[in-house]
């Protein structure tokens, strides 16, 4: 192996580390901007203060950890770790309010099949009275 | 030499990197192909599930930290989709259910209903057994009612009938009594009459043989010659009899009582009753005058009763 070949070896894993960390350069995922934070914020305080907070627990957890991180972010001045938070903070919120209408559709279903089973019986109960 | 084994430790390292995105992305996969093959979730959320598989098939192309978040927003419409599907499903089922809670809810309805029918027309059964019942101790109360109103009028009937009886019976007895005793007095009274015209006698007057009857051949203040009388006038037809050729001068007299012209005319009057007697008896009316003294020719005081008993008389003469 020259010296030659060396330098070229050396060329090409050069370009290929800055190929990979070009092609690993994180784009903004969705546009923020100076109050997308405050906006943000507000809606999370709005939603901690419904029905969906107790539905879904663990999405508000996901929610007030993430924009504490954001909060930082956005001290930080990093945009994209705020635009990333802000995006996954937008989608636990969709997640949460998911959860507790399923939650509520799972409780209102099962209190219809209660209804419904206790219907039956007592229709039954009538039939067994009819001739 | 170093610079290989360098490029070699990089490779494996960004190798294992790789591999392990590409399990995330694979478990990605899996959890969604899991998730669409499910029958109950097949109609719902298509959009959804086409935005997760785009979002999952994404992730191939990228790296690193903006693979981070691919992955977690991947996640995220994964998850968006179930529970989208899941809650359209469970919609359905309430609706499917509410359905079903409807019709049971009208075969109860219609249940109740018939029921209901069955109660009425048991009660209005029982209503008319009642009102049957009513009606049949009303009627027989009513029968009791007229029964004994029935018997209380036949007791009341028996009684007034029993008491008309014996008032009738005591009557009878009473017009029995009198009767008897009316027989007795008139047999009596006949059997007296009878003896005294029996033991009439004839005297000689003047005028001829006379043979004086008594006010008790008539009744009382009559002209009327009682039926004992008549039935016993055998002794006067003998005396007649006993002689046939003489002609009868028959007079009537009273007493002072009343009027000198109701005496005479009463007097006259008996005087023609009996003329009529002895013509009824064969005399030959001929033979026989009839007149009325009246009161003009006592016999005796009509100051006293005997007197004028004995004044009030019709004598039957047998003239010379």
């Amino acid at each position: 192996m020259t010296i030659k070949t060396l330098k070229r070896m050396n060329f090409v894993l050069c370009f290929l580390i800055v190929t990979f960390l070009v092609a690993c350069t994180p784009p903004t995922v969705i546009d923020i901007n100076e109050d997308t934070f405050y906006q943000l914020q507000q809606q999370v305080e709005d939603i901690k203060k419904s029905e969906v907070a107790d539905a879904a627990p663990m999405e508000m957890k996901f929610i007030t950890e993430k924009l504490q991180r954001a909060k930082q972010a956005k001290a930080n001045g990093d945009i994209r770790e705020e635009a990333r938070l802000t995006q996954q903070i937008r989608a636990d919120m969709t997640i949460a309010r998911l959860r507790a209408e399923v939650n509520g559709l799972n409780q209102k279903l099962l209190d219809k099949r209660d209804e419904l089973s206790a219907a039956r019986t007592y229709l039954q109960q009538l039939e067994a009275q009819l001739p | 030499m170093k610079k290989i084994v360098v490029l070699v430790v990089l490779t494996g390292f960004f190798s294992v990197l790789i591999a392990k995105e590409n399990l995330e992305l694979e478990s990605l996969r899996i959890e969604f192909d899991n998730f669409i093959t499910q029958q109950k979730y097949k109609p719902y959320a298509k959009a959804e599930k086409a935005q997760a598989k785009a979002a999952i098939e994404a992730l191939y192309n990228q790296r690193g930290e903006v693979k981070n978040h691919g992955v977690y927003m991947a996640r995220y419409h994964l998850t968006k989709a179930k529970m989208t599907a899941e809650s359209a499903y469970l919609e359905d089922a309430l609706k499917e259910t509410e359905a079903h809670l409807q019709t049971v809810n009208m075969q109860t309805l219609k249940a109740e209903a018939q029921l209901a029918r069955m109660e009425a027309d048991r009660a209005q059964l029982l209503i008319k057994l009642h009102a049957e019942e009513a009606e049949r101790a009303r009627q027989e109360k009513q029968t009791a009612l007229e029964l004994a109103n029935q018997k209380a009028s036949e007791a009341e009937m028996t009684q007034a009938e029993l008491e008309a009886a014996q008032a009738y019976a005591k009557a009878q007895e009473k017009v029995a009594a009198l009767a008897k005793e009316e027989a007795d007095l008139a047999f009596a009274e006949i059997e007296a009459l009878r003896m005294q015209l029996e033991s009439l006698v004839a005297k000689e007057t003047d005028a001829g043989l006379m043979m004086t009857l008594g006010d008790f051949v008539f009744a009382s203040g009559s002209a009327n010659l009682k039926q004992a009388a008549v039935d016993n006038f055998d002794r006067v037809m003998q005396f007649i009899n006993n002689y046939p050729n003489r002609n009868i001068r028959i007079e009537g007299h009273t007493d002072s009582s009343g009027s000198e012209d109701l005496n005479e005319k009463l007097s006259k009057k008996r005087a023609d009753a009996v003329k009529q007697l002895l013509i009824q008896n064969g005399i030959a009316a001929e033979r026989i005058s009839a007149i009325g003294q009246g009161e003009a020719h006592p016999v005796a005081s009509n100051n006293t009763e005997a007197g004028k008993a004995k004044n009030r008389r019709v004598e039957i003469i047998l003239l010379k």
